[in-house]
């Protein structure tokens, strides 16, 4: 018994190696053609009339995007092996939110426009807070259209003393039977993802776990074609 | 073009030779190395003391950019005030667990960084 224990801890260990090692090389390699990819576009500047620009912009794009696969893929790993762990600081909560929109500026391409303020202190991890507001965002521009704005609401629940984030998009919208289990891990063995928007889909089962970690909320409002609100809360520090 | 140096320890043949590219884009001077083994004596030897010091963590093992910057920051070192960026392809929670010889916590950018990131990075740092 005490030798399969110690067989599953040392496969446990290994994985994690193997996992933080294959994410530090993805990372290396995305570094180097990131960089080419800002040269090239130096290179091209000033040209009228420029497709490779444009080309090689959406190529930005892109590497953001394997980026943020790279970072869910670490993520997920962790939080499945509990490592997880959350470094709290009390902070401004109308703050974080600047910093999460801020951090996604040039990887989305809608107008973002925050609306409200609740002028409220929250005890959070920052950083996996400002994760799941991007997750929220990105996915808000996934599934609309680029000219499409984005809108943030920031207000305090006064029944529990939350504060509370509403980020509203108004593109496809998801049909009411697939609301259910949108926080949940995706059943790999069917085909879910829809090949035009990758990613791990793991982002609001993350996103779900962080909240629920700082004791708050997560849920949404949206039906088919009529755009989605996704909210969540966080206990406000007195 | 400021007279500003910045040292770049990077092992990446290609990471060191563009990031290169991106500092003497923001006009500064660069002095690169692939591994830190005996950079004191050769800055030294060049009279080169830089503004900044670039270090990347995962350098050729045994290396290890975090030993380099402790060595930098130890009492004898002549460049014990030069401020250090240090980077990595690893997430800033693997690697920032370590025993560091300063009071403050160290700077760190981690991979892969915009040339922008780099920059702001920069203009708070080599500042003296």
């Amino acid at each position: 018994m005490a030798y399969k224990k110690q067989q599953e801890n040392r496969g446990t260990v290994l994985s994690n190696c193997f996992m933080t090692n294959t994410a530090k090389e993805i990372r290396t390699h995305l570094q180097v053609i990131k960089s080419l990819n800002e040269i090239l576009q130096d290179t091209l500047h000033g040209i009228p009339g420029n497709l490779p620009t444009k080309y090689l912009k959406r190529m930005t794009i892109e590497i953001d995007k394997v980026t943020k696969v790279t970072n869910d893929f670490g993520d997920t790993f962790d939080l499945l092996n509990e490592v997880f762990e959350l470094e709290y600081e009390v902070i401004d909560f109308d703050y974080v939110i600047k910093l999460a929109v801020l951090s996604v500026k040039d990887s989305i391409l809608n107008k973002i426009i925050i609306s409200g303020k609740t002028e409220k202190k929250v005890k959070v991890d920052a950083n996996k807070i400002i994760k799941v507001i991007k997750c929220l965002l990105t996915n808000a521009a996934q599934y609309s259209k680029q000219t499409d704005y984005i809108h943030v609401t920031l207000t305090t629940s006064s029944v529990e003393d939350h504060v509370v984030i509403c980020i509203q998009d108004h593109g496809i919208g998801i049909a009411k039977n697939k609301q259910k289990n949108i926080f949940e891990k995706k059943d790999y063995n069917k085909k879910v993802q829809d090949d035009r928007y990758p990613g791990l889909g793991v982002g609001l089962y993350l996103s779900k776990e962080i909240v629920e970690r700082h004791d708050g909320h997560i849920w949404l409002d949206s039906s088919l074609k009529n755009g989605s609100k996704f909210y969540f809360s966080i206990p406000i520090i007195k | 073009m400021t007279n500003k140096t910045i040292v770049i320890i990077e092992d990446n043949r290609l990471i060191l030779q563009m990031t290169t590219l991106f500092l003497k884009g923001f006009g500064y001077k660069v002095r690169k190395f692939r591994s830190g083994i005996g950079i004191d004596e050769i800055l030294k030897k060049e009279k080169c003391v830089p503004n900044l010091f670039i270090i990347d963590i995962c350098l050729i093992p045994p290396e290890d950019g975090r030993n380099i910057y402790n060595t930098i920051r130890s009492e004898t070192s002549v460049f014990k005030d030069v401020p250090i960026l240090l980077c990595s392809s690893m997430q800033k929670r693997f690697v920032m667990d370590f025993k560091f010889n300063d009071c403050n916590e160290p700077h760190f950018l981690e991979k892969p960084f915009s040339r922008e990131q780099l920059e702001n990075k920069i203009k708070l740092l080599a500042t003296t």
